[in-house]
C-alpha cells in the first residue's frame, strides 16, 4: 500500500457506510460561532429556551464584537493596511481607536436585538418547547424476545445507538428498577422503559422483540405480574433465570378431555405428553406433506390425520419439538395458517433460541404453511458446555414459537398494529382537545395507538395517569405508534402543514430498506432473500381517503425529528442511524473541578451529540490521590455502578455514547481523562500528530480473537484503543478486555503517521479512517497562548512594533512551544481570502486611475450635502454604499474597493480620511440582511432552523438602527456623549426586557418565561417510574 | 471573460480620460454580476478583474500586486494561525459553558450569550469567507 496518509486506505474491505462522517467542515476563519453554536444549541435545550431566540444574536454579537478593536476582524486590519499605505504621515490608527465608535455602536446594535429579537425571532419554533425532554417509551418483553431471560449486556438493549434503557418494572413483583447494571436479567413480561430517539424506536422494539405499550396494550401489562405469580407458583421456577412465563397453558382446558382431540403440539402437554415416538412421527409426517408424498395408511395415524383436518380451518398453529439423536439435531414442525414474513420471523425465532439452521423445508398447503427446521444449538455465548437437549429446553422452544404465533400477541399482531414510532402534536383546533383516548376512537381515527404523552402545560401530579384517560389539550405532544396505513403517515396535502413536518414517501422507503436489512443482517445464516422481498411488499402501506387524512392532519401534525439536533441542517437522513456510535470511558481526574458535584450539575447529561449512559466507580471506594495512579494502572479493579444523583469523585468512570467525532470532544472538557490516557501517554507522538482512526479488524488478521492487551496493541501498532464497536453495537466493556472480532470498528487514538507507516496495517485492518479534526486539545497551554496573545497586543499597544509584527512573533513562539503544529499553522491560512483581498487593493487603485472612484465620491457628497448634514451626510453616504457592495461582495473586498471612495469623499467634504476609514470598518462587518453575507449567519442558518426571511426581516432595520446610530456616533462631540448615550439606551433596554420578563413570571402564564429551575414537566406514561435523567443502563 | 470586455472597449473608442471609466465601469458591472451568479469563487472572479484592469494599462503591474505585500492582508493571514491556535486548545467552549450559566428568561440568556461574546470576539480575529448570495 502506498505510504502517503489518506484518509480512506482500503485493502479490499468494502467501504463501510458506517464510516461515513457528519460534520461541517471546520471553518477556523469564525472561531468562536463554530465552537459557540453547538454549545448554545445544547445550553438552549437544557435551559429550554427557545434556541431561535438565541443564536442570530450569537452571530450578531460576533459581528459587533469585531468592529470594537482593530484586531476583531480582519476588515479592519484590510482598512488599516490602505490607509497606512494611502497616508503613511497620517495620525495612526490603534488597536483601541476603534473602541471609541465600536463600542457604542456595538451596545446600540445590542440594544436593538434584545429589544426586538422577540417581535421577530422565534415565531416559527414555538412547537419546538418543550420537545426535547427525556421521553420515556415502554416496551414490555415478549416471549420470543432475544432479550428474555439474559442480562442486560448480553441482550445487546444498551448497545444500540440512540435509544438508551432507563429503567425495568419487574413483572414477578412490580418493582421498579432504575439504574440497572449489566448483569441485571430481564425476564419475559418486563417492561423496559427507554428514552432517546423516538423514530427509530420501533425498529428497535422488532428487532428485540419487544412489544411497544400503547394506551391499547396498557391491559396486558397488568396482567403480567399475575401471570408471574401464577407461574412462581408452579414452583419450578428460578427466580432469575427461567425465561418463560409460559401463560398460554393457563388457557387450555383440562388435558384428558384434549387428549384425543388435539393434535400433538398444539398444546404445551400435547406435545409433552405424547411419546417421543409420536413426536417423531408427527414431524415425519409433517416432512412428508411437504414433499407431497402421499399419506401413509398407517393405523396408528390417527393423531397424523387430524393434523391435516387442521390444515383445512383457521385452527391454532401446531408446534412439534424433538431431539434426534442419529443426527443431534433440533428438528421443530411448524404447522400454522399462512402470512407474509412467516418464514422470517421464525427463522429469527429460532437463531435468538441459539439455534443454527441446517436445513429447512417448507410448503404452503391450503393456505397453512408447513415447515420443517432442522438446527442444531449454536455454541452458547457463556462457554459453559454444550448442553443436552433437555426437557425443558423442548418446552422453552415450543413456547417461543407457539407465543410467535399466536394470533392476539405474536410476531404477527404487533406487525399489524404497527412499529413506525412517530410524534404528532396537537394542533389548535384539534378534535382532540379536551377529550381523551377513549373518547375518541382514537384507532380508527388515525390507526395509531398512544405511546406516550408529553402535554404542553405541564399540570402537577397527573404524571400517575393512565394513558387513555388524559385529556388532550394544544400543543401536546403524542408519541404514537401508528399502522401502516395510518393517516398520520401520509404527507399532508399542500394546505395543511409543511413538508418538513411529513414524512416523504423516500423516508418511508429508506425506513423500509433498513428495516431488511437490518433483518438481513441477524438471519445471514440462512439469507433467504425471497423472504426478504416479501417483507418490502409488505411494507408498502394502503391508501386511504382524502378526507380522513386531512381530518387526521388537522388534528394532529407530525413532528420532524427534532430530537435530533443535526447541525448540519441536513434532514436527509437520521445522524444517528447512519453513523456508527462507540461507548467510551472517561475518567475523573483527581484535579478535576467538578469533584463533588452530581454529573447532572456538571453537565454531562446534557452535553453536544453525546449520552452519558452510567457512571462507574472502583469497588474499593474512594481513593486517596497518591493511589490514582496505581488503582488506575490496575486491571482487575470491579467497577459497579452507581446512581446518577451520586456525587463525582477522582477515579470514577463515565461512560458517553457518541458519534466519533463527538467522542473526541469529551477531551475537551477539563478534568475528564480518556480511560486508555496511560495508554495514550506512553505513545511517542507528539498532541498535535494525534488524531482519532476508527479502523475494520481484518477478517484474518493477527488481532482476531485476541485482546487489546494480548497483542500490546500500543507497541505493535503505536495506537491505543479508546473504543470498540461491534456489528453497529457499542461494547460496554473496556477496550483492553475486549476480545477482538473480525468486522469490529475500533476507535484508536492514533499518531499522524499511523496510517502510513505501520508494516502491520496490511493485515490487521481491514479499512482506516481518520476522524476530521480530531486532534485532541491542549488544555495545558491555554495559559501560555493567552499570555502569548496578551502579551503581543501589549506590546504593540506600547507602541514597540507593529501589529504584524508583534503578532508574527506571537505566532511563531505558539509553534515553538506546540500550540500550534507547523502543519496546522499552514491549514490554518486561507489563502482564498488573501487572493481575493490582495485582489481588491489592485481593483481598488484601478477605480482611482480611471476616475470611476472620484466619481462615485462626487456623487456621495453631492448627495451628503444635500442632506445639510455636512460630514455626517458624508460618512452616511459611505456606510450606505458599504453595505450595498458589502452585500454583494465579501466584506473584506468591499472594504478594499469602497476605500479609495471613501478617501476620496472625505478628501473632497474636507473630512478626515481617519474617520472615514474607521467608518468603513463599521459598515463593513455589518452584514444582517442575509444569512449568507457573512459566515457566522450561515454557521446558525441552519442549526437554527432559520428561513431566509428572519435574516430579511430582523436584519433590515438593524441595518437603519446602526446607520443612523453609526453616523451620529461618528459625529458627535466629544466622543464620549455617544458612550453615554449609548451606555443608557442599552440598560434601559436590558432592563425593560429583564423586568418585563420578571412581571410576566409572577403570572406565570407567559410562555416565554421557563422557569430551570423547576423540574421538566413529567412524561405521562402508563407507569410509576419517575424518570431521572439518563440512568444507568 | 476579459477579452471579450476588451473588445467591448474597442469598439466604443471614446476620448481617452472617459473611456476609461467607462470601461472600469463595465467591468465592475460584470463583476458584481458574476459574484451575484456565484458560478465563480470570488478569489478567482477579483483575479479575473484584477487581469481585466492590468491588460489595458489602467493600473501597473506595482500597482496591481501591491495589496498582496500590504501589511494589513499580512497581520489577517497571521491573526488566522492565532486565531486557530487558541482554538486547538480546546477549553474555549467549555470555559464559555460555564460562564453561561443558567438563565430563567430569554432575555437573561440572550445578555448572558451576547456581552461575553461580543467582548471575546473584540480580541478573537474572525474573517468572513462566506459567499454573500446563496450557492
Amino acid at each position: 500500500m502506498n505510504s502517503v496518509p489518506s484518509r480512506f486506505v482500503s485493502f479490499g474491505g468494502s467501504l463501510l457506510p458506517v464510516l461515513r462522517s457528519h460534520r461541517v467542515p471546520f471553518a477556523t476563519d469564525t472561531p468562536i460561532v463554530v465552537v459557540m453554536t453547538p454549545i448554545v444549541q445544547q445550553w438552549a435545550i437544557q435551559a429550554r429556551l427557545d434556541v431561535q431566540q438565541l443564536l442570530i444574536p450569537l452571530s450578531w454579537a460576533t459581528i459587533l464584537g469585531g468592529t470594537i478593536t482593530l484586531i476583531g476582524t480582519s476588515t479592519n486590519l484590510v482598512v488599516l493596511g490602505q490607509y497606512e499605505t494611502a497616508f503613511p504621515d497620517g495620525e495612526p490608527i490603534r488597536l483601541f481607536d476603534l473602541s471609541i465608535y465600536g463600542v457604542p455602536n456595538a451596545l446600540m446594535g445590542l440594544s436593538y436585538i434584545l429589544l426586538m429579537s422577540p417581535f421577530f425571532l422565534g415565531r416559527n419554533g414555538k412547537q419546538t418547547a418543550g420537545n426535547d425532554d427525556p421521553i420515556l417509551l415502554g416496551a414490555k418483553v415478549t416471549p420470543w424476545s432475544p432479550a428474555a431471560g439474559r442480562s442486560v449486556q448480553r441482550s445487546g438493549l444498551r448497545d444500540t445507538g440512540g435509544i438508551y434503557l432507563v429503567s425495568v418494572v419487574r413483572a414477578q413483583t412490580g418493582h421498579v428498577h432504575r439504574a440497572v447494571s449489566g448483569e441485571f436479567i430481564v425476564n419475559v413480561g418486563d417492561v423496559l422503559y427507554f428514552t432517546g430517539l423516538v423514530e427509530s424506536f420501533g425498529d428497535f422494539c422488532s428487532e428485540h422483540g419487544l412489544e411497544v405499550l400503547t394506551n391499547e396494550t396498557v391491559g396486558l401489562l397488568e396482567e403480567a405480574p399475575r401471570d408471574a405469580a401464577i407461574d412462581s407458583g408452579q414452583g419450578n421456577v428460578d427466580d432469575n433465570m427461567d425465561p418463560l412465563i409460559v401463560s398460554v397453558d393457563l388457557d387450555v382446558p383440562e388435558p384428558t378431555v384434549q387428549e384425543t382431540d388435539v393434535p400433538i403440539g398444539v398444546s404445551l402437554e400435547s406435545l409433552m405428553q405424547a411419546s417421543r415416538g409420536d413426536r417423531l412421527r408427527a414431524l415425519t409426517y409433517m416432512t412428508d406433506m411437504i414433499r407431497g408424498y402421499s399419506l401413509p395408511a398407517d393405523e396408528d395415524a390417527g393423531a397424523f390425520h387430524r393434523a391435516t383436518k387442521m390444515a383445512e380451518g383457521q385452527d391454532p398453529p401446531q408446534v412439534v419439538v424433538e431431539y434426534t439423536e442419529r443426527d443431534h439435531l433440533v428438528c421443530a414442525g411448524i404447522n400454522c395458517s399462512d402470512r407474509q414474513g412467516l418464514l422470517l420471523d421464525i427463522s429469527k425465532a429460532l437463531l435468538r433460541l441459539n439455534l443454527q439452521l441446517k436445513n429447512t423445508e417448507a410448503r404452503v398447503v391450503n393456505d397453512r404453511s408447513i415447515s420443517i427446521w432442522r438446527c442444531e444449538y449454536a455454541y452458547l455465548e457463556d462457554f459453559t458446555q454444550q448442553r443436552d437437549l433437555r426437557v425443558s429446553d423442548l418446552e422453552e422452544i415450543w413456547s417461543v414459537l407457539i407465543a410467535l404465533l399466536s394470533p392476539d400477541s405474536g410476531v404477527q399482531a404487533i406487525k399489524q398494529r404497527g412499529l413506525r414510532v412517530i410524534r404528532a402534536q396537537v394542533t389548535k383546533n384539534s378534535r382532540l382537545v379536551n377529550r381523551t383516548a377513549t373518547e375518541v376512537e382514537f384507532r380508527s381515527w388515525y390507526r395509531a395507538a398512544i405511546v406516550a404523552v408529553q402535554p404542553s402545560h405541564h399540570p402537577h401530579g397527573q404524571s400517575n395517569a393512565d394513558l387513555s384517560s388524559i385529556k388532550f389539550q394544544e400543543g401536546d405532544v403524542l408519541i404514537l405508534q401508528a399502522s401502516d396505513d395510518s393517516p398520520l403517515l401520509r404527507p399532508p396535502h399542500a394546505d395543511a402543514a409543511s413538508p418538513s413536518a411529513a414524512m416523504s414517501p423516500s423516508a418511508r422507503q429508506s425506513l423500509a430498506t433498513s428495516i431488511v436489512s437490518s433483518i438481513m443482517g441477524r438471519s445471514s445464516s440462512d439469507g433467504n432473500s425471497d423472504i426478504v422481498s416479501s417483507e418490502i411488499d409488505a411494507e408498502t402501506g394502503t391508501i386511504g381517503t382524502l378526507d380522513e387524512d386531512r381530518a387526521a392532519w388537522n388534528d394532529l401534525q407530525v413532528l420532524s425529528n427534532l430530537a435530533t439536533v443535526s447541525e448540519e441542517g441536513l434532514a436527509t437522513e437520521n445522524p444517528v442511524a447512519a453513523s456508527p456510535e462507540f461507548l467510551t470511558a472517561m475518567r475523573v481526574s483527581p484535579k478535576a473541578g467538578f469533584i463533588g458535584s452530581t454529573a447532572k450539575e456538571v453537565g454531562f447529561n446534557t452535553l453536544h451529540n453525546l449520552v452519558l449512559v452510567s457512571i462507574e466507580r472502583p469497588s474499593y471506594g474512594s481513593l486517596r490521590e497518591s493511589d490514582f495512579e496505581g488503582a488506575m494502572r490496575s486491571d482487575k479493579r470491579f467497577l459497579q455502578t452507581i446512581p446518577p444523583e451520586t456525587k463525582l469523585q477522582a477515579g470514577d468512570v463515565l461512560w458517553f455514547s457518541g458519534q466519533a467525532s463527538y467522542i473526541g470532544n469529551l477531551r475537551k472538557i477539563p478534568g475528564l481523562l480518556s480511560y486508555e490516557y496511560d495508554e495514550v501517554k506512553k505513545m511517542n507522538e507528539k498532541v498535535h500528530e494525534r488524531r482519532l482512526v476508527q479502523a475494520v479488524v481484518a477478517r484474518t488478521g493477527p488481532l482476531v480473537g485476541k485482546t487489546v492487551k494480548d497483542v500490546r496493541f500500543r507497541t505493535r501498532y503505536g495506537a491505543a484503543v479508546i473504543s470498540v464497536q461491534r456489528e453497529g453495537k457499542r461494547v460496554h466493556e473496556l477496550p483492553g478486555n475486549v476480545k477482538l472480532q473480525a468486522g469490529d470498528v475500533l476507535l484508536l487514538e492514533a499518531g499522524s503517521s499511523f496510517l502510513a507507516r505501520n508494516p502491520h496495517n496490511d493485515t490487521a485492518f481491514a479499512l482506516l479512517s481518520e476522524v476530521k479534526d480530531s486532534a485532541p486539545p491542549r488544555l495545558r497551554l491555554l495559559i501560555p497562548a493567552l499570555v502569548l496573545v496578551v502579551t503581543a497586543i501589549a506590546v504593540y499597544v506600547a507602541g514597540i512594533t507593529s501589529l504584524f509584527v508583534s503578532m508574527l512573533v506571537a505566532s511563531i513562539l505558539m509553534i515553538l512551544i506546540g500550540v500550534i503544529s507547523e502543519q496546522e499553522a499552514r491549514q490554518a491560512l486561507n489563502w482564498s481570502v488573501f487572493v481575493t483581498i490582495g485582489a481588491a487593493f489592485g481593483i481598488s487603485s484601478g477605480l482611482v486611475n480611471s476616475g470611476v472612484a472620484p466619481g462615485v465620491a462626487a456623487f456621495i457628497v453631492r448627495v451628503g450635502n444635500a442632506t445639510g448634514l455636512g460630514d455626517a451626510g458624508v460618512i452616511a453616504g459611505v456606510y450606505f454604499t458599504t453595505v450595498l457592495v458589502g452585500n454583494v461582495l465579501t466584506n473584506n473586498a468591499a472594504a478594499a474597493l469602497v476605500f479609495p471612495i471613501a478617501v476620496e469623499a472625505a478628501s473632497q467634504s474636507g473630512t478626515s480620511p481617519r474617520l472615514m476609514s474607521l467608518a468603513l470598518m463599521l459598515a463593513a462587518s455589518a452584514n444582517f440582511m442575509s444569512p449568507y453575507a457573512y459566515t457566522t449567519n450561515l454557521l446558525v442558518f441552519g442549526p437554527g432552523k432559520y428561513k431566509y426571511k428572519d435574516f430579511l426581516f430582523f436584519g433590515t432595520p438593524m441595518h437603519v438602527v446602526l446607520w443612523i446610530s453609526a453616523t451620529a456616533i461618528m459625529t458627535v462631540s466629544p466622543w464620549y456623549n455617544s458612550w453615554v448615550v449609548a451606555c443608557a439606551i442599552f440598560l434601559t433596554v436590558a432592563f425593560i426586557r429583564v423586568f418585563y420578563a420578571a412581571i410576566k413570571s409572577l403570572y406565570g402564564s407567559e410562555e416565554e418565561v421557563r422557569p430551570l429551575s423547576q423540574k421538566p414537566p413529567t412524561l405521562v406514561a402508563n407507569e410509576r417510574v419517575d424518570h431521572s435523567g439518563y440512568g444507568s443502563c | 471573460m476579459t477579452g471579450q470586455r476588451r473588445v467591448d472597449e474597442g469598439q466604443e473608442d471614446p476620448p481617452p480620460a472617459q473611456w476609461e471609466t467607462i470601461y472600469v465601469s463595465l467591468v465592475l458591472a460584470v463583476m458584481f454580476v458574476v459574484l451575484f451568479l456565484d458560478k465563480f469563487g470570488p478569489d478567482a472572479v477579483m483575479m479575473a478583474v484584477l487581469t481585466a484592469m492590468l491588460a489595458p494599462g489602467i493600473i501597473s503591474v506595482p500597482e496591481a500586486l501591491a495589496g498582496f505585500s500590504s501589511s494589513g492582508l499580512w497581520t489577517v493571514m497571521v491573526l488566522f494561525i492565532i486565531a486557530e491556535a487558541l482554538n486547538k486548545t480546546g477549553a474555549f467552549g467549555w470555559y464559555m459553558t460555564k460562564l453561561l450559566g443558567r438563565p430563567k428568561t430569554i432575555a437573561s440568556a440572550q445578555l448572558r450569550l451576547m456581552l461575553p461574546i461580543c467582548a471575546v470576539s473584540a480580541f478573537l480575529n474572525s474573517t468572513s469567507t462566506a459567499r454573500p448570495l446563496p450557492p
